[in-house]
């Protein structure tokens, strides 16, 4: 890594285990599976219950195009802390696209989860990803900027279109009726990009 | 993916905040950098750190932040899920704030790792929100409950 403008980003400290946390193709759904400790719950979790997650398991998580063909993974999520909701998953296409550097800032709402829950679903060809607004991976561009973000959107809304991705973020979502079984118990997967995080 | 730069302090990635940190207006933070955050209260005590942040997939919404408090390098400490609605932000400090005292913390309705609740539970829910409302007014519960 090259020195970062500190100003533009504080922590620019993506353990490296986090590099294979993001191998794993399964980080979201299943936790609830992988944990039997809460007696009140059956094997199979509703639907509601199974919609609350780590985000350490939305993070590493795949994306696929609309035919199921893997285009790239989350990286990361950005969380606006007011509106208490991801703004954006940032995701990287590298490797596939040859632009290994770069990640995009793609809206939550713009992403579907897929059917297995084990991965997100883009509904962008390669063509929409190739001229979507990025950014350097080691230079964030300072999210809060009303112009970066509008124009994320104004690009994502058009391309994608799925219902409304308000200007900035996303619309404040009405809570789902129940919330999800979070039960992630002591063996719940890898936990290496938290032990990377310097305790 | 962006290999660990030792040069550079472990906090919070803010990735654009207003000035004025506690008026209207976007602030924006990293999950990933989230992660192991300390956690203070505005006296300043530690209250612990970050253990998970947990997220409403369909709605993209931040449910929870799960807080591990005491403890030794993760051994013996007990965990407190906290309403996300709680915690400010310290853009000076870099940091999370949750406004509670920290014997109250200690008193609060925790788990330890091995025995995570079930957040779908109404009940648990609503004692959670309800505990932590009294710690900060600004903490409602969740619709549907």
């Amino acid at each position: 890594m090259k020195p970062i403008p500190v100003a533009l980003l504080l922590a620019l400290l993506l353990p490296a285990a986090h590099a294979q946390e993001q191998r794993r193709e399964s980080p979201a759904p299943s936790n609830t599976a992988s944990n039997p400790a809460p007696a009140a719950q059956s094997a199979k979790p509703s639907p509601q219950q199974a919609s609350l997650y780590r985000s350490t398991r939305i993070i590493g998580t795949t994306l696929r195009d609309a035919k199921q063909k893997k285009i790239g993974n989350i990286k990361d999520l950005v969380l606006d802390r007011e509106r208490g909701e991801i703004a954006y998953a940032v995701v990287s296409f590298g490797g596939i696209l040859g632009v290994g550097r770069k990640l995009h800032a793609i809206p939550w709402q713009a992403l579907e989860v897929g059917d297995d829950g084990r991965h997100y679903i883009l509904h962008a060809d390669r063509e929409t990803i190739n001229q979507a607004p990025s950014f350097d991976m080691a230079r964030w561009p300072n999210m809060a900027d009303p112009k970066w973000s509008s124009d994320i959107d104004r690009y994502w809304n058009r391309m994608v279109g799925r219902g409304p991705l308000s200007s900035n973020k996303l619309t404040s979502g009405t809570p789902a009726p129940g919330i999800g079984a979070a039960s992630s118990g002591p063996g719940t997967g890898p936990r290496s990009d938290m032990q990377s995080s310097g305790r | 993916m962006t290999p660990p730069n030792s040069s550079v302090a472990r906090r919070v990635r803010i990735i654009g905040d207003k000035p004025n940190f506690t008026g209207p207006g976007p602030q924006v933070i990293a999950a990933e950098s989230l992660q192991g955050e300390k956690v203070l209260n505005p006296r300043g005590d530690r209250l612990g750190e970050i253990e998970a942040i947990m997220i409403d997939v369909p709605t993209g919404r931040i449910a929870y932040a799960v807080l591990s408090h005491g403890g030794i390098m993760g051994i013996g400490d007990k965990l407190f899920a906290i309403p996300w609605e709680a915690f400010t932000l310290d853009a000076g400090r870099h940091c999370l704030v949750l406004d509670i005292d920290a014997e109250r913390l200690r008193r609060a309705p925790g788990f330890d790792k091995a025995h995570w609740p079930s957040m779908a539970d109404p009940t648990w829910s609503a004692e959670i929100h309800d505990y932590y409302r009294g710690a900060d007014n600004q903490v409602k519960p969740q619709k549907g409950i």
